[in-house]
Protein backbone atom coordinates (compact mmCIF):
# COMPACT_ATOMS: atom_id res chain seq x y z
CA UNK A 1 0.00 0.00 0.00
CA UNK A 2 2.64 2.51 1.15
CA UNK A 3 4.66 1.38 -2.02
CA UNK A 4 2.27 3.12 -4.17
CA UNK A 5 1.97 6.22 -2.65
CA UNK A 6 6.10 6.28 -2.73
CA UNK A 7 5.20 5.88 -6.18
CA UNK A 8 2.97 8.94 -6.47
CA UNK A 9 5.62 10.75 -4.75
CA UNK A 10 8.14 10.39 -6.43
CA UNK A 11 6.03 11.05 -9.87
CA UNK A 12 5.02 14.59 -8.35
CA UNK A 13 8.51 15.14 -6.75
CA UNK A 14 10.15 14.53 -10.70
CA UNK A 15 7.18 16.83 -12.14
CA UNK A 16 8.45 19.37 -10.02
CA UNK A 17 11.66 19.39 -10.74
CA UNK A 18 11.23 19.19 -14.55
CA UNK A 19 8.65 22.46 -14.36
CA UNK A 20 11.24 23.96 -12.02
CA UNK A 21 14.60 22.98 -14.59
CA UNK A 22 12.52 24.42 -17.82
CA UNK A 23 11.71 27.59 -15.65
CA UNK A 24 14.75 27.89 -15.10
CA UNK A 25 15.92 27.53 -18.48
CA UNK A 26 13.40 30.21 -19.95
CA UNK A 27 14.16 32.36 -17.10
CA UNK A 28 17.31 34.33 -19.40
CA UNK A 29 14.21 33.75 -22.51
CA UNK A 30 12.10 35.53 -20.12
CA UNK A 31 14.40 38.32 -19.20
CA UNK A 32 14.36 39.62 -22.74
CA UNK A 33 9.98 40.25 -22.21
CA UNK A 34 11.42 43.55 -19.85
CA UNK A 35 13.90 44.79 -22.41
CA UNK A 36 13.35 46.82 -25.10
CA UNK A 37 15.25 46.56 -28.55
CA UNK A 38 18.00 48.87 -28.49
CA UNK A 39 19.18 50.53 -31.89
CA UNK A 40 23.13 51.86 -32.82
CA UNK A 41 22.73 54.78 -34.87
CA UNK A 42 25.27 52.92 -36.96
CA UNK A 43 27.94 55.50 -38.74
CA UNK A 44 27.45 58.06 -35.92
CA UNK A 45 27.23 55.35 -32.81
CA UNK A 46 29.31 52.39 -32.87
CA UNK A 47 30.03 49.69 -30.54
CA UNK A 48 32.99 49.45 -28.56
CA UNK A 49 34.76 45.76 -29.21
CA UNK A 50 35.37 43.35 -26.59
CA UNK A 51 38.30 42.54 -25.47
CA UNK A 52 40.46 39.81 -27.62
CA UNK A 53 38.13 41.22 -30.52
CA UNK A 54 39.97 39.78 -34.01
CA UNK A 55 40.12 42.54 -36.14
CA UNK A 56 42.20 43.63 -39.04
CA UNK A 57 45.42 42.63 -38.08
CA UNK A 58 48.44 44.88 -37.81
CA UNK A 59 52.24 44.37 -38.71
CA UNK A 60 55.26 45.74 -37.49
CA UNK A 61 58.03 45.95 -40.16
CA UNK A 62 61.08 46.50 -38.05
CA UNK A 63 59.83 43.49 -35.94
CA UNK A 64 59.70 40.95 -38.66
CA UNK A 65 62.30 38.23 -39.41
CA UNK A 66 60.86 37.06 -42.14
CA UNK A 67 60.15 33.27 -40.38
CA UNK A 68 57.62 32.63 -41.98
CA UNK A 69 56.18 31.14 -39.27
CA UNK A 70 52.68 33.01 -39.92
CA UNK A 71 52.80 30.70 -43.37
CA UNK A 72 52.95 27.48 -41.63
CA UNK A 73 50.07 28.17 -38.80
CA UNK A 74 47.89 29.73 -41.31
CA UNK A 75 45.11 27.26 -42.49
CA UNK A 76 45.83 28.57 -45.62
CA UNK A 77 49.01 29.19 -46.06
CA UNK A 78 47.86 33.04 -46.75
CA UNK A 79 50.96 35.60 -45.74
CA UNK A 80 53.21 36.60 -48.43
CA UNK A 81 56.41 36.83 -47.24
CA UNK A 82 58.83 38.33 -50.18
CA UNK A 83 62.73 37.85 -48.75
CA UNK A 84 65.68 36.55 -50.46
CA UNK A 85 68.96 36.61 -48.75
CA UNK A 86 71.94 39.22 -48.54
CA UNK A 87 74.79 37.67 -48.67
CA UNK A 88 77.06 41.26 -48.20
CA UNK A 89 75.10 41.01 -44.32
CA UNK A 90 74.59 37.65 -44.20
CA UNK A 91 71.13 38.33 -43.57
CA UNK A 92 67.31 37.25 -44.75
CA UNK A 93 66.53 40.45 -46.98
CA UNK A 94 62.70 41.50 -46.35
CA UNK A 95 61.20 42.87 -49.35
CA UNK A 96 57.38 42.89 -49.22
CA UNK A 97 55.19 41.27 -46.99
CA UNK A 98 51.43 40.89 -47.49
CA UNK A 99 48.25 39.67 -45.93
CA UNK A 100 44.44 39.45 -48.16
CA UNK A 101 41.98 40.05 -46.33
CA UNK A 102 39.48 39.23 -48.43
CA UNK A 103 40.56 35.61 -48.22
CA UNK A 104 41.72 36.00 -44.06
CA UNK A 105 39.43 34.29 -41.65
CA UNK A 106 40.72 36.12 -38.77
CA UNK A 107 41.85 32.81 -36.67
CA UNK A 108 44.86 34.64 -35.36
CA UNK A 109 47.07 31.74 -35.55
CA UNK A 110 49.75 34.15 -36.86
CA UNK A 111 49.63 36.34 -34.17
CA UNK A 112 49.57 33.86 -31.65
CA UNK A 113 52.96 31.92 -33.19
CA UNK A 114 54.27 35.13 -34.14
CA UNK A 115 57.93 34.83 -32.15
CA UNK A 116 59.04 38.48 -32.39
CA UNK A 117 55.40 39.85 -31.82
CA UNK A 118 55.61 41.77 -35.06
CA UNK A 119 51.72 40.79 -36.29
CA UNK A 120 48.77 42.04 -33.43
CA UNK A 121 45.22 42.08 -33.64
CA UNK A 122 43.12 45.29 -33.99
CA UNK A 123 39.85 46.45 -33.69
CA UNK A 124 39.43 47.18 -36.75
CA UNK A 125 36.72 45.68 -38.36
CA UNK A 126 35.23 48.03 -41.54
CA UNK A 127 37.20 46.42 -44.31
CA UNK A 128 34.18 47.18 -47.34
CA UNK A 129 35.67 47.94 -50.30
CA UNK A 130 34.71 48.03 -54.01
CA UNK A 131 36.81 45.86 -55.57
CA UNK A 132 38.45 42.52 -53.57
CA UNK A 133 41.92 43.08 -54.64
CA UNK A 134 42.06 46.17 -52.67
CA UNK A 135 41.52 44.08 -49.36
CA UNK A 136 45.53 42.40 -50.32
CA UNK A 137 47.17 44.45 -47.89
CA UNK A 138 50.70 45.18 -48.12
CA UNK A 139 53.13 46.20 -45.67
CA UNK A 140 52.70 49.94 -45.74
CA UNK A 141 48.87 49.00 -45.19
CA UNK A 142 49.80 46.70 -42.78
CA UNK A 143 51.39 49.06 -40.91
CA UNK A 144 48.94 51.93 -40.52
CA UNK A 145 48.05 52.79 -36.94
CA UNK A 146 44.47 51.08 -36.98
CA UNK A 147 41.58 53.17 -36.42
CA UNK A 148 39.33 52.98 -32.97
CA UNK A 149 36.32 53.61 -32.32
CA UNK A 150 36.80 55.29 -29.28
CA UNK A 151 39.31 57.24 -30.75
CA UNK A 152 36.60 58.92 -34.00
CA UNK A 153 35.61 62.61 -32.29
CA UNK A 154 32.78 62.08 -34.86
CA UNK A 155 31.69 58.36 -33.37
CA UNK A 156 29.76 58.26 -30.17
CA UNK A 157 31.05 54.94 -28.74
CA UNK A 158 28.36 52.31 -26.87
CA UNK A 159 29.32 49.32 -25.13
CA UNK A 160 28.36 45.99 -25.46
CA UNK A 161 25.65 44.40 -23.44
CA UNK A 162 27.71 42.22 -21.75
CA UNK A 163 29.86 45.52 -20.49
CA UNK A 164 27.11 47.44 -19.00
CA UNK A 165 26.56 47.45 -15.02
CA UNK A 166 24.04 45.08 -13.71
CA UNK A 167 20.34 45.53 -14.46
CA UNK A 168 21.34 48.29 -17.45
CA UNK A 169 20.05 47.11 -20.69
CA UNK A 170 20.41 50.46 -22.41
CA UNK A 171 23.76 51.69 -23.46
CA UNK A 172 22.59 55.59 -24.08
CA UNK A 173 22.73 57.47 -21.41
CA UNK A 174 25.24 55.78 -19.56
CA UNK A 175 26.48 57.44 -16.38
CA UNK A 176 30.22 58.89 -16.86
CA UNK A 177 32.74 55.79 -15.47
CA UNK A 178 29.75 53.49 -14.78
CA UNK A 179 31.57 49.95 -14.34
CA UNK A 180 30.52 46.58 -16.16
CA UNK A 181 29.08 43.77 -14.01
CA UNK A 182 31.84 41.74 -11.81
CA UNK A 183 35.41 42.85 -10.86
CA UNK A 184 37.72 44.41 -13.58
CA UNK A 185 40.91 42.41 -14.18
CA UNK A 186 42.72 45.11 -12.36
CA UNK A 187 40.99 44.23 -9.58
CA UNK A 188 41.26 40.59 -9.80
CA UNK A 189 45.03 40.78 -9.49
CA UNK A 190 45.08 43.21 -6.89
CA UNK A 191 43.03 40.30 -4.99
CA UNK A 192 45.28 37.66 -5.78
CA UNK A 193 48.39 39.88 -4.91
CA UNK A 194 47.16 40.75 -1.70
CA UNK A 195 46.23 36.82 -1.03
CA UNK A 196 50.11 35.69 -2.23
CA UNK A 197 51.70 36.41 1.07
CA UNK A 198 49.11 34.61 3.06
CA UNK A 199 50.11 31.59 1.15
CA UNK A 200 53.96 31.57 1.02
CA UNK A 201 54.15 32.29 4.71
CA UNK A 202 51.53 29.03 5.40
CA UNK A 203 54.22 26.53 3.91
CA UNK A 204 56.91 28.20 5.94
CA UNK A 205 54.89 27.93 9.21
CA UNK B 1 61.72 28.01 -52.99
CA UNK B 2 63.14 30.73 -51.04
CA UNK B 3 64.88 27.96 -48.34
CA UNK B 4 66.83 26.05 -51.43
CA UNK B 5 68.33 29.65 -52.03
CA UNK B 6 69.42 30.11 -48.24
CA UNK B 7 70.60 26.30 -48.51
CA UNK B 8 73.07 27.33 -51.73
CA UNK B 9 73.93 30.34 -49.46
CA UNK B 10 74.88 28.57 -46.68
CA UNK B 11 76.70 26.26 -48.71
CA UNK B 12 79.01 29.01 -50.43
CA UNK B 13 79.61 30.69 -47.27
CA UNK B 14 81.90 28.34 -45.49
CA UNK B 15 83.88 27.63 -48.90
CA UNK B 16 84.40 31.16 -48.69
CA UNK B 17 86.04 31.23 -45.57
CA UNK B 18 88.53 28.42 -46.27
CA UNK B 19 91.77 30.64 -47.09
CA UNK B 20 93.08 31.78 -43.65
CA UNK B 21 95.20 34.69 -45.29
CA UNK B 22 91.70 36.40 -45.79
CA UNK B 23 90.91 36.17 -42.16
CA UNK B 24 94.31 37.74 -40.53
CA UNK B 25 93.65 40.97 -43.18
CA UNK B 26 90.58 41.42 -42.19
CA UNK B 27 92.18 41.44 -37.89
CA UNK B 28 94.44 44.36 -39.13
CA UNK B 29 92.51 47.13 -39.32
CA UNK B 30 90.81 48.40 -36.42
CA UNK B 31 86.58 47.20 -36.46
CA UNK B 32 84.64 49.92 -37.84
CA UNK B 33 81.91 49.57 -35.78
CA UNK B 34 84.32 50.31 -32.57
CA UNK B 35 85.20 53.38 -34.26
CA UNK B 36 83.41 56.69 -32.40
CA UNK B 37 80.40 57.26 -32.78
CA UNK B 38 80.27 60.52 -35.27
CA UNK B 39 83.38 59.15 -37.36
CA UNK B 40 81.64 55.81 -38.05
CA UNK B 41 78.51 57.71 -39.44
CA UNK B 42 80.20 60.40 -41.18
CA UNK B 43 82.95 58.05 -43.03
CA UNK B 44 81.61 55.22 -43.14
CA UNK B 45 78.05 54.75 -42.70
CA UNK B 46 76.91 57.36 -45.00
CA UNK B 47 79.42 57.08 -48.19
CA UNK B 48 77.90 53.22 -47.98
CA UNK B 49 74.46 53.89 -47.69
CA UNK B 50 74.83 56.28 -50.34
CA UNK B 51 76.70 53.93 -52.77
CA UNK B 52 73.89 51.32 -51.79
CA UNK B 53 70.92 54.00 -52.87
CA UNK B 54 72.53 54.44 -56.05
CA UNK B 55 72.65 51.02 -56.78
CA UNK B 56 68.80 51.36 -56.17
CA UNK B 57 68.75 53.82 -58.68
CA UNK B 58 68.89 56.82 -56.15
CA UNK B 59 70.94 59.06 -57.22
CA UNK B 60 70.02 62.72 -56.04
CA UNK B 61 69.71 61.23 -52.12
CA UNK B 62 71.06 64.27 -49.70
CA UNK B 63 72.10 62.29 -46.36
CA UNK B 64 72.99 64.71 -43.57
CA UNK B 65 74.24 63.76 -39.87
CA UNK B 66 72.48 66.28 -37.54
CA UNK B 67 71.55 66.94 -34.14
CA UNK B 68 68.27 68.44 -33.52
CA UNK B 69 64.89 67.45 -32.51
CA UNK B 70 62.24 64.77 -33.26
CA UNK B 71 60.27 66.13 -35.76
CA UNK B 72 56.90 64.19 -34.55
CA UNK B 73 54.02 65.52 -32.58
CA UNK B 74 54.14 64.65 -29.09
CA UNK B 75 57.68 64.99 -29.01
CA UNK B 76 59.85 67.49 -26.90
CA UNK B 77 62.00 69.65 -29.66
CA UNK B 78 63.96 70.72 -27.47
CA UNK B 79 65.59 67.29 -26.71
CA UNK B 80 68.19 66.80 -29.55
CA UNK B 81 68.85 63.70 -30.76
CA UNK B 82 71.30 62.73 -33.26
CA UNK B 83 69.77 61.50 -36.58
CA UNK B 84 70.54 60.42 -40.28
CA UNK B 85 68.16 62.52 -42.72
CA UNK B 86 67.93 61.80 -46.01
CA UNK B 87 66.00 63.29 -48.70
CA UNK B 88 66.07 63.05 -52.40
CA UNK B 89 63.39 63.70 -55.44
CA UNK B 90 63.45 67.53 -54.17
CA UNK B 91 62.01 66.63 -50.59
CA UNK B 92 59.32 64.38 -51.89
CA UNK B 93 60.51 61.52 -50.01
CA UNK B 94 62.14 62.18 -46.54
CA UNK B 95 63.29 59.81 -43.80
CA UNK B 96 64.58 59.71 -40.53
CA UNK B 97 67.28 57.08 -38.38
CA UNK B 98 67.29 58.16 -35.08
CA UNK B 99 70.02 57.35 -32.91
CA UNK B 100 69.03 58.50 -29.49
CA UNK B 101 71.86 56.61 -27.42
CA UNK B 102 74.39 58.18 -29.15
CA UNK B 103 75.48 54.66 -30.44
CA UNK B 104 75.10 52.54 -33.24
CA UNK B 105 74.44 49.44 -30.58
CA UNK B 106 71.89 51.67 -28.82
CA UNK B 107 68.14 51.97 -29.93
CA UNK B 108 67.31 53.07 -33.03
CA UNK B 109 64.10 54.26 -34.56
CA UNK B 110 63.06 55.43 -37.46
CA UNK B 111 60.67 57.42 -39.55
CA UNK B 112 59.38 58.78 -43.23
CA UNK B 113 57.47 61.43 -44.69
CA UNK B 114 56.38 62.46 -48.12
CA UNK B 115 55.54 65.91 -49.77
CA UNK B 116 57.53 68.05 -46.94
CA UNK B 117 54.68 66.63 -44.37
CA UNK B 118 56.01 66.27 -40.74
CA UNK B 119 56.73 62.56 -40.56
CA UNK B 120 53.25 61.28 -38.19
CA UNK B 121 54.73 57.57 -36.53
CA UNK B 122 58.07 56.96 -34.70
CA UNK B 123 59.07 53.20 -35.67
CA UNK B 124 61.38 51.36 -34.06
CA UNK B 125 64.50 50.33 -36.51
CA UNK B 126 66.69 47.03 -36.18
CA UNK B 127 65.09 46.10 -32.86
CA UNK B 128 65.58 42.72 -33.01
CA UNK B 129 68.95 42.88 -34.29
CA UNK B 130 71.91 42.25 -31.44
CA UNK B 131 74.73 42.16 -33.83
CA UNK B 132 75.34 46.13 -35.28
CA UNK B 133 78.20 46.41 -38.08
CA UNK B 134 78.13 48.53 -40.99
CA UNK B 135 76.65 45.98 -43.55
CA UNK B 136 73.88 45.30 -41.24
CA UNK B 137 72.89 49.51 -40.86
CA UNK B 138 72.72 50.09 -44.81
CA UNK B 139 71.29 46.84 -45.37
CA UNK B 140 68.25 47.53 -43.02
CA UNK B 141 67.98 50.86 -43.91
CA UNK B 142 67.52 49.78 -47.46
CA UNK B 143 64.89 47.09 -46.54
CA UNK B 144 62.98 49.64 -44.83
CA UNK B 145 62.69 51.84 -47.91
CA UNK B 146 62.17 49.69 -50.33
CA UNK B 147 59.40 48.55 -47.70
CA UNK B 148 58.10 51.98 -47.71
CA UNK B 149 57.76 51.03 -51.65
CA UNK B 150 59.97 53.95 -52.36
CA UNK B 151 62.92 52.11 -54.02
CA UNK B 152 60.58 49.65 -56.55
CA UNK B 153 57.09 49.67 -57.71
CA UNK B 154 54.93 47.22 -55.93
Amino acid sequence: MFKVLKQVQDYAKESWQAAKYIGQGLSVTFDHMSRRPVTVQYPYEKLVPSERYRGRIHYEFDKCIACEVCVRVCPINLPVVDWEFDKKAKKKKLNHYSIDFGVCIFCGNCVEYCPTNCLSMTEEYELASYERHELNYDNVALGRLPYKVTQDPMVTPLKEFAYLPKGEVEPHGLAKGAQRAGKRPEEILEEIEAAKPKEEAKPEG
Amino acid sequence: MAEEQNNQEKAKAPAEKKPPAAKAKKEKPPKLEDKPFDEFIQQHYLPALKEAMAGEGIDDVDLAFVQQGVPIKGANSNELCWQVIGKWDNGDRLFNIYFPDEDIAGQKAFSSATYNNPPSTLESFMIDERRVNLELLVMYTIQRLNAQKWLTRN
